[in-house]
């Protein structure tokens, strides 16, 4: 079994979204040892990208930062690395597929073979993800296949079948940023996903308060955006005592 | 079988399927999210394919409001000037200024026959961004263009153009502020209001089917290309020319020549300012196979796998991506690719109006150029078809600074 999977076998849990050297490599590092002191085990890190077409503005302009910052992909694989010896945790790369293909699928897997649980890919879809998946099995690392709120039901049943970690149940038809709340509708579809699938489930996009954390009926879910706005690039320590006062806020 | 036959009798049949593929290029690289509405397009074009009904009015309005066929117009001082036998397909005296009407025509219907309830689309030189609000307009249907901040501010003129058309048209501030940015920005829009919107593409290129659909309005261009040239010369030019940034008026021409063993195909790219600087959209000649706004195609990225800003005197063309059809016939080595800089670009422009009479949009005078450059190889006499993809009328102020500017370096 995947770590991730006995993480989430054991309760509901918060898996944070970081984007990788925002503002710093080591203001991530420093994040994550945050986010570790605050009970957190699963943790998705973001790989900066140009054109993050899945995102919204604030991760869009955090990986800008981190671009013009030069972080390199390799910059972030040897931090994953460091920080998965250090804490322990189970570490899911997100990354845009041109990262994947400019490395080639093989070297990729290999490369993030020492790190990575799994891994998540925004603009990669079920129907193109044989082009990565066999690879990524051979490595060991799991594939994340993602619902959206349009899904049929033959279709949970067929991608819960092809992740040994949890489908990412995308919450709404939009991109990433925080939202006050859900429509009835979300909850609906959330449910039926979950009562469907032979996996567990992770519902994203929009996640920022302990309400949504507790009503969203899944095994885990992601907090992104609402995580990034509280990183000011200028202030760590004041960025640091943000996260911490967010995360302590939902899962305390 | 000799391997240029093998390559015309994959292009057959690939052109059969509409499986997304042109050999290793294509695909949809999108979010989960977007995969119904490109099966709901996908399914509703298969159906109308075969349509006579939608292809009737398809052709009525290419005809009756879009001024179909565009004349192919023999240039007799040009090709005297360069001995060569020369043909223009007017594309500029299409409704709009440019070629790009017809595609947003036929994906106009599509989203009315889907029901979509508004229009969304980017746009760089503004051509494209005017088709769509035309077609909007026409058809009733509310629309909002996407236009990188950059390019918003070159082509003022065109900005005017569409809000007097009704559209909204939304500046966006983010990477390069130009056509690729524009680009993710439609996108972000579009998987927001999935169900509701149709994404008009306005190029050769974004996931399966766009590259498909967008070619099949386009090969007008090339149908009506070859037909006229027959009529006029009774057998097919030695070589066809257009200039290529997602590549949509160019693949249109091509179509209908790529399985004409005898026709040389010749895309001409946004050198800029020389390859060797950095500055320029050559995605095909100095770019590498990777993955940008939903398809596999030639890409012009770092050696990371970041996207790298592109740059072009002519805001049609300053794209680091291109169509994946064009990766295809690049790879498969029926076409041919090659730079042209912002310079020779102005310098064909200032020929062609002097010699014709035509001001061109810069973006086809990249396809002039390149057909300059290749005289000698092709031989005196040869003849040879120019899409001229566009009117130059929004590009006067770009290349009345830069004439000016040259002039004070003089």
């Amino acid at each position: 079994m995947s770590k991730i999977k006995e993480i989430l076998k054991e309760k509901k849990t918060l898996i944070p979204f970081l984007p990788a050297g925002y503002p710093s490599l080591n203001a991530t590092k420093q994040f994550v040892k945050v986010l570790v002191e605050c009970g957190i085990k699963a943790i998705e890190i973001g790989i900066p990208f140009s054109d993050p077409v899945a995102d919204g503005p604030t991760i869009t302009n955090s990986y800008s930062y981190a671009i013009k910052n030069r972080i390199k992909s390799e910059d972030v694989y040897l931090l994953s690395e460091e920080l998965k010896d250090e804490y322990k945790i189970s570490i899911i790369p997100m990354l845009y597929y041109n990262l994947i293909y400019n490395k080639g699928e093989e070297n990729f897997a290999k490369r993030i073979s020492t790190f990575a649980d799994a891994v998540i890919v925004p603009d990669l879809p079920f129907r193109e993800s044989h082009r990565l998946r066999p690879h990524l099995e051979k490595f060991n690392i799991s594939y994340i296949p993602f619902a959206t709120p349009n899904i049929r039901e033959e279709d949970i049943r067929i991608i819960s079948k092809y992740t040994n970690a949890f489908i990412y149940a995308v919450t709404v038809f939009g991109i990433t940023g925080a939202r006050s709340n859900y429509s009835k509708d979300t909850y609906k579809y959330l449910e039926r996903v979950k009562k469907i699938s032979s996996n567990f489930v992770a519902a994203g996009f929009g996640v920022s308060s302990k309400e949504q954390f507790e009503r969203l009926p899944t095994d885990a879910v992601i907090i992104g955006s609402a995580l990034v706005k509280q990183i000011d690039p200028n202030n760590l320590e004041k960025s640091k005592e943000n996260i911490k006062k967010l995360i302590n806020s939902i899962i305390n | 079988m000799c391997l240029k036959n093998k390559i015309f009798l994959e292009v057959k049949k690939l052109n059969k399927t509409l499986n997304g593929n042109f050999g290793k290029f294509g695909g949809a690289f999108v979010p989960e999210t977007l995969i119904y509405a490109l099966d709901e397009l996908e399914n509703y074009y298969n159906k109308i394919r075969g349509d006579r009904d939608f292809f009737r009015e398809f052709n009525n309005l290419l005809t009756e409001y879009a001024g179909r066929p565009t004349p192919l117009t023999y240039a007799p001082n040009f090709s005297k000037r360069f001995e060569i036998n020369t043909y223009l397909k007017r594309e500029d005296l299409l409704h709009t200024g440019a070629h790009k009407l017809n595609n947003c025509l036929g994906q106009g219907l599509i989203a009315k026959g889907l029901n979509k309830k508004r229009i969304i689309a980017e746009t760089g030189a503004g051509q494209h961004g005017v088709a769509t609000a035309t077609v909007c307009a026409f058809l009733k249907i509310p629309c909002e263009i996407y236009m990188g901040s950059i390019d918003y501010e070159r082509q003022k003129l065109n900005v005017f153009r569409m809000q007097l058309l009704g559209a909204r048209v939304n500046k966006v501030e983010s990477g390069s502020k130009t056509l690729k940015d524009a680009m993710n920005e439609a996108l972000r829009d579009w998987v927001t209001n999935i169900n509701t919107t149709h994404y008009m593409i306005g190029s050769a290129a974004g996931p399966h089917p766009f590259p498909t659909i967008v070619r099949d309005f386009q090969r007008v261009i090339g149908e009506e290309a070859r037909s006229q040239i027959f009529k006029s010369t009774g057998t097919l030019p030695d070589a066809i020319f257009a200039c290529v940034g997602g590549g949509s008026n160019s693949i249109g021409l091509f179509k209908a020549f790529i399985q004409d063993e005898s026709v040389k195909i010749f895309g001409a790219e946004a050198a800029g300012k020389g390859i060797e600087t950095g500055l320029h959209s050559a995605t095909l000649s100095a770019g590498r196979p990777g993955v940008l706004h939903g398809s596999l195609s030639y890409l012009l990225q770092n050696s990371d796998g970041q996207v790298e800003e592109a740059h072009s005197i002519a805001p049609g063309l300053d794209y680091p991506g291109v169509g994946p059809e064009h990766s295809y016939l690049k790879e498969s080595k029926r076409a041919i690719y090659e730079g042209i800089t912002d310079d020779e670009a102005l310098e064909a422009l200032e020929i062609l109006a002097k010699e014709e009479g035509i001001i061109c949009a810069l973006e086809s005078a990249h396809a002039v150029a390149l057909a300059i450059k290749k005289v000698k190889e092709l031989g005196k006499g040869s003849t040879i078809i120019i899409s001229l993809s566009g009117r130059g009328d929004k590009d006067m102020q770009t290349i009345m600074n830069s004439l000016e500017a040259k002039n004070e370096q003089n």
